[in-house]
C-alpha cells in the first residue's frame, strides 16, 4: 500500500540502494531458478522467490515501513517464508502449509535527499540476509507448522 | 472466459482519484503505474489482508470491473505468496493500463451523480 506522505519515486530510490545487498545474498547462497521482484500491491518490497526439489517454495523479502508517513523515520524488515499447497478431501479443499519468520528489523537512521539516500546499519542487514537465507533453506516439509485453508487457485472465473 | 476483478487499497490519494475521475490506476510511477487486482471479493478487510498477504487491512475495495476492460496482464494470474506474516493463497494479477469505471456525470452541475 502507499506510504502516506512519502512519494513512490523517493521510496524506489531506497529500494535501489537495498537491491545490491539482496543480489549479493542470492549469489552467496548459490540460488538457481529464482525470480526477483520489486514492489507488490504498491508496497515497497524486494522479494526473491525460488522452488526446490522438495516442492517447497521459499521467499525472502526486504520491505520498508515508515512511521506515520514521516519520510525520515522508518524500518527495513527482513522476512522469510516457505510453503507448499496441497489439495485435500478429494481436491475439495486446498491447504497451504507454511512457515514465516521475521528475521530482522533495522532502524533507518536517516533518509537523505541525495545518494546515498539511506543511512542504516549495513552489517546488520548483511547479517540478517545471511541468517534469512540460511534459515528458510533449512526448513523441511515437517517444519511448515501452520496449515491454512486457502481459496482454490483460478486463472479465470466464469460469471454465471 | 469472462471474469471480474477487484482492487484493494489504502492510498487516500488513489481513492480520491477513483472518486474524482472514475478511473482505477496505481499512482506508483516506479512501476509504470502497474496496478494489482484479484478475482476475489472480500467483504472482510482482514480476509483481504490475509489472502492477498498485505501489510495492513485495506481501506477500500473497488469493483467488480470486467477483465476485458482491464486488458492483458503483464503479470498473469498467480497464487499469492506468503508475505507480511500473512499466508496469502488468494489470486493476484497485474496490469499496466488504467480502467474507467461506470459513472454518471452531470455536465450542468459539474459533478458525478453516481
Amino acid at each position: 500500500m502507499a506510504q502516506d506522505g512519502v512519494e513512490f519515486s523517493r521510496i524506489d530510490g531506497i529500494l535501489d540502494e537495498l537491491q545490491p545487498y539482496l543480489v549479493m545474498g542470492v549469489q552467496n547462497h548459490n540460488l538457481r531458478n529464482f525470480t526477483f521482484e520489486r514492489w507488490r500491491w504498491d508496497e515497497p518490497r524486494l522479494t526473491v522467490t525460488w522452488a526446490g526439489d522438495d516442492h517447497i517454495t521459499r521467499n525472502l523479502g526486504v520491505s520498508l515501513r515508515f512511521d506515520g508517513g514521516n519520510e525520515r523515520m522508518g524500518e527495513i524488515l527482513v522476512e522469510v517464508n516457505a510453503w507448499r499447497d496441497t489439495d485435500e478431501m478429494g481436491g475439495s479443499v486446498r491447504i497451504r502449509k507454511w512457515r514465516t519468520a521475521r528475521i530482522g528489523e533495522l532502524k533507518i537512521r536517516e533518509i537523505r535527499p541525495r545518494t546515498p539516500v539511506l543511512i542504516f546499519d549495513e552489517q546488520l542487514l548483511i547479517h540478517s540476509l545471511y541468517i534469512g537465507f540460511r534459515t528458510v533453506s533449512s526448513w523441511q516439509f515437517r517444519d511448515l507448522e501452520t496449515a491454512t485453508p486457502i481459496p482454490a487457485f483460478a486463472s479465470g472465473r466464469l460469471l454465471g | 472466459m469472462i471474469v471480474h476483478l477487484y482492487r484493494y487499497g489504502s492510498d487516500p490519494i488513489e481513492l480520491a482519484q477513483i472518486l474524482r475521475e472514475r478511473r482505477i490506476q496505481s499512482r506508483n510511477a516506479a512501476t509504470a503505474f502497474a496496478t494489482w487486482y484479484t478475482f476475489d471479493r472480500y467483504d472482510d478487510p482482514a480476509a483481504a489482508q490475509q489472502f492477498l498477504a498485505l501489510r495492513d487491512p485495506p481501506v477500500y475495495r473497488v469493483g467488480p470491473v470486467w477483465a476485458f476492460d482491464v486488458g492483458q496482464p503483464d503479470i498473469p494470474p498467480r497464487p499469492v505468496a506468503p508475505a507480511n506474516g500473512q499466508p496469502g493463497g488468494g489470486t493476484e494479477l497485474r496490469v499496466v493500463s488504467s480502467v474507467w469505471i461506470f459513472g454518471v456525470w452531470n455536465y450542468q452541475a459539474q459533478r458525478w451523480e453516481l
